[in-house]
């Protein structure tokens, strides 16, 4: 079952030097309970994209050209700000941010800031539009003591030593593990059914993001939430993720379940990817040439300045989708079998 | 550079205001060419006093008969030296001490800064008047008394700019290949200091006029007959309402040139960042 | 492989410590002991790797090397001569030598100067060059890199941030440095472009004959080119020997760990892998005993008590743990 369904979506932002064409007509996909991860190089789309689903684009500069972001029955693209901020942002849609330090205020303690999104996105909502069956319903008007429970609760949830002294402390006096635990418990407090991971291991250390990576896993598979993991590191998608999707300038070239995307790579791009990545055995192998602009990007599919395999029609127009095996698809005309 | 230029150009007020300011240096340096009374910065007649506005005389005379205009003219040549000398000295002294004080830190920094502190406690004006009052009332003295009471100001912004970039990476990263202390406060502090520098120092012309024209009215700065606008304001006080044109022109001059300057300083501010820079090629 | 004569660099029992001063009296109330004790050596044209996690030490001993902090104690041996408490005249004129590149190569380079005089600057400092002899040395340092003329007029700021590590070298290289050490060359940067700049780094070494210390957290990339490995934590050593003993056999068990955590694509994802709990104590506050302790899955009864040291337990590689021996192939 699907709950969130992207078709056609097209984004330009719009600078000095011209449009930058940041997403091509994506469509994508995430089923329920799945943890779908979205892997790309820098300036290949991913964060537009997460940023995309929240409605939080710059308003200066980012434009949704055309498409449709279908969520639990509604056109996210249709709704208004008011509504999506109201019912969708916080609510059944969260985010957690790849820098937990600056998404925190640090003039609050991490607990107050805990407390407000339970007191307004919790309550607020369930009230207005008979939300989702939540416990905390109970919440409509919050004792300080009702609140002070539920934010223990869920600090312990995501190991957090000590919660009752913790959620006296501010951002800056947690440490980079800790924080992005209380990002994650705050994420997970309004039962979302869809949470955008932006890149949430990236400026921790290797084995504190290790023990993030496997609380997020744990917590979201025992309430079947649904994540969106974006990310640059390969690695890391392998370990948490059950389907990955590889975007290159904006364009989606190849999708699978995850053993089957490492075991049998079709896109080229894929594979230089793969090759690309240190092993230690052979030798460090790049991919020649350098990601495009998006100002004009090729036409057609946008890796073929660089692909090896490349044919005519490559230029030309964009490879439809081939599904090559269970689940496992690719745009590309002359893919890897 | 001409991108800079560019972005300069889009910004409305910005230019008008560097258009006035340029106005002001020209007619300060062809006052002679467009007054029509050039003698009357002296010579007086008593015949033609207070004269209302004509077309002799477009802004009237003055209570002994000067023609108005040819003094406000003449008053942008002591407007211009008043002002940049002012600032001048005071940029020198000031920018000297904060990037000592702000590269070198210890007691010898914090004395500097307690210094500064102590001359900025004492509103500005209050302090140029009684600086200009205990050194005698002439220009030089004007001049003086104002850098004075300016290069706090400097200091304060240089002193922590500074302390701020000689944290940053690329300060620690020239020192580590081997380059002195002087070399880096001279080459590479110093240019990233320029932005601040810049703005302070035209906002700053605008509020030096002011405290110029505020000591010239109080009798402390520029003497009769210098034909400076503050003092022209205030020998025009006993003539109000009546002439009314002997107050206006001169105030008018005042208020345009300040308001000129702190518009070009906002533009200057807009567009200087080191981001903005953009080599020739393509 | 590498003879004794041929070392280049050498510590011995380097110790940095940082006061902590009290907040009213500014008195000093403590130590942090960022790098406590350290020793190694490094042979000429090798790569040495350090590993270690935020907060073990690693930049602060790299730092010590190059001379920008002086050692509380210990010594460091550059080329036979005593580096580490000379003259800092002296110490400048060595930084010919040694050079350091920092992570964030974009951050080092002043935006307000062209790539041209960013180069130059190096030869402007330490050499008498006319200006026609830095031309030349600043054009072929930058194509070395795998840059172009035309990029000499450029600001920092039109740069990727691939491009801005190339330069950042470059700048470095122009003196001609032997030893190189590198703090986090390929963090923050995508994928292929790691692999070209790793690329480059073999291709330099091997035209310029340099010698490389490479601190990095992200082991994959030690493992390809680093020829020795030290493992750091808390400002100790626990674990150094060439790298493929390392990685083959790990002994300490905040290496294996380590190692475990590296995400790994096609490694089988359904065994269970040690996992570290805990975050490390402060540096403030570091416990008697083995500073891993509070973390360590092998803990026991001595570890608590008695703090470990380098032994060699094999060619090549040592590791400091009381533990080690016990459980060489268990999972916790």
């Amino acid at each position: 079952m699907r709950i969130l369904d992207i078709e056609g979506l097209t984004v330009f932002y719009h600078t000095d030097q011209g449009a930058v064409e940041a997403l091509d007509e994506v469509n994508f996909s995430i089923g329920k309970g799945e943890i779908v991860g979205l892997v790309g190089e820098s300036g290949c789309g991913k964060s537009t994209m997460g940023k995309t689903i929240a409605r939080v684009l710059p308003e200066s500069t980012g434009e949704i050209v055309s498409g449709s972001i279908s969520f639990q029955g509604e056109d996210l693209l249709k709704l208004s700000e008011k509504e999506i901020n109201a019912r969708v942002r916080g609510r059944a849609i969260t985010i957690i941010p790849q820098d937990p330090f600056v998404s925190f205020n640090p003039v609050f303690t991490i607990g107050t800031q805990f407390s407000d999104i339970l007191k307004y996105k919790l309550v607020a909502g369930n009230r207005k539009n008979g939300g989702r069956k939540n416990p905390l319903q109970k919440l409509m008007h919050p004792s300080s003591k009702e609140l002070k429970k539920q934010i223990i609760q869920m600090l312990n949830r995501v190991q957090i030593p000590s919660p009752e002294k913790q959620m006296y402390k501010y951002p800056h006096e947690l440490s980079g593990g800790q924080r992005q635990r209380v990002m994650i418990a705050m994420a997970l407090a309004p039962q979302p059914s869809l949470v955008i991971a932006d890149e949430p291991t990236t400026a921790l250390d290797v084995t504190i993001g290790a023990q993030v990576l496997e609380l997020l896993k744990d917590l979201t598979k025992q309430f079947q939430t649904s994540v969106l993991f974006i990310t640059h590191d390969l690695g890391v998608a392998y370990d948490i993720c059950d389907r990955i999707t590889v975007m290159y300038a904006g364009q989606i070239m190849e999708s699978a379940p995850t053993d089957s995307f490492f075991k049998n790579p079709c896109h080229p791009y894929t594979r230089g990817l793969l090759d690309s990545l240190p092993n230690p055995q052979g030798k460090i192998q790049t991919i020649q040439g350098d990601i495009p602009s998006l100002i004009n990007p090729p036409k057609g599919c946008r890796f073929h300045p660089r692909c090896p395999r490349r044919v005519d029609e490559c230029t030309e127009q964009r490879p439809e989708l081939k599904e090559l095996f269970a689940n496992h698809i690719v745009h590309c005309f002359k893919p890897f079998l | 550079m001409w991108l800079t230029l560019e972005k300069f150009l889009k910004d409305t007020s910005a230019v008008i205001g560097a258009g006035v300011v340029l106005m002001l240096i020209l007619t300060a340096i062809f006052a002679p060419y467009l007054a029509p009374y050039p003698e009357d910065v002296r010579k007086v007649h008593p015949m033609q006093r207070l004269e209302p506005p004509s077309w002799k005389h477009p802004f009237g005379t003055d209570d002994v008969g000067r023609d108005l205009l040819s003094r406000v003219i003449f008053g942008t040549r002591v407007t211009i030296i008043i002002v940049f000398s002012a600032t001048s000295i005071s940029m020198v002294i000031g920018v000297l001490m904060g990037i000592f004080a702000g590269y070198y830190p210890g007691w010898l920094s914090m004395a500097a800064m307690r210094i500064a502190d102590i001359f900025l406690s004492i509103p500005q004006i209050i302090l140029a008047i009684a600086l200009a009052h205990a050194l005698g009332p002439s220009i030089p003295n004007l001049i003086l008394a104002i850098a004075l009471t300016y290069w706090p100001l400097f200091t304060r912004i240089v002193y922590a700019e500074t302390m701020s970039i000689k944290g940053r990476l690329f300060v620690e990263a020239t020192l580590a290949i081997g380059a002195k202390n002087f070399r880096v406060i001279a080459l590479h502090a110093f240019p990233n200091l320029m932005p601040s520098i810049v703005v302070r120092t035209t906002i700053g012309m605008g509020t030096v006029i002011l405290v110029a024209a505020v000591l010239g009215f109080l009798g402390v700065g520029a003497q009769p007959p210098t034909p400076e606008w503050g003092l022209m304001v205030a020998n025009s006080r006993e003539y109000l309402p009546d002439a009314w044109w002997f107050a206006t022109f001169p105030g008018m001059a005042i208020f345009v040139v300040v308001m000129a300057f702190n518009m070009f300083g906002d533009g200057l501010r807009d567009i200087i960042d080191p981001k903005l820079r953009r080599s020739s090629r393509k | 492989m590498f003879r004794v004569d041929d070392l280049i660099l050498s510590l011995d029992n380097v110790k940095k410590y940082f006061p902590i001063k009290s907040r009213f009296l500014k008195r000093r109330i403590g130590w942090i002991k960022a790098v406590d004790g350290i020793s190694f050596n490094v042979f000429r044209e090798g790569v040495m790797g350090l590993v270690g996690e935020s907060g073990c030490g690693k930049t602060t001993l790299a730092k010590t090397i190059m001379g920008m902090h002086q050692p509380d104690e210990g010594k460091v041996i550059f080329k036979q001569g005593v580096i580490s408490k000379i003259h800092p005249e002296e110490a400048r004129k060595l930084r010919r030598q040694i050079q350091y590149v920092y992570q964030d190569s974009g951050a080092s380079l002043d935006p307000w100067w062209t790539i041209e005089r960013l180069l130059r600057e190096p030869l402007v400092i330490h050499t008498h060059l006319s200006d026609s002899e830095m031309d030349e040395k600043v054009l072929a340092i930058l194509e070395a890199v795998g840059m172009s003329e035309e990029h000499l007029n450029c600001y920092p700021h039109e740069f990727s941030g691939g491009q801005l590590r190339r330069l950042g070298l470059a700048r470095i290289l122009t003196l001609n440095p032997e030893l190189i050490i590198f703090d986090e060359p390929t963090a923050g940067l995508d994928v292929s472009v790691q692999a070209k700049i790793l690329e480059l780094l073999e291709n330099l070494k091997e035209a310029f004959r340099l010698t490389y210390i490479i601190i990095s957290h992200n082991l994959s990339l030690i493992r390809i080119i680093c020829h020795h490995t030290a493992v750091m934590y808390l400002g100790k050593i626990v674990e150094i020997g060439t790298t493929q003993r390392i990685f083959e056999d790990p002994k300490h068990p905040y290496t294996r760990i380590l190692i475990d955590s590296i995400p790994e694509p096609g490694r089988d994802r359904g065994n269970q892998r040690l996992l570290l709990q805990g975050e490390p104590p402060s540096l403030e506050n570091i416990p008697p005993g083995c500073r891993f302790q509070n973390r360590c899955p092998f803990r026991k009864e001595r570890c608590e008590k008695e703090e470990p040291f380098l032994k060699e337990v094999a060619q090549d590689h040592m590791v400091s743990c009381h533990q080690w021996i016990h459980y060489q192939n268990q999972a916790p």
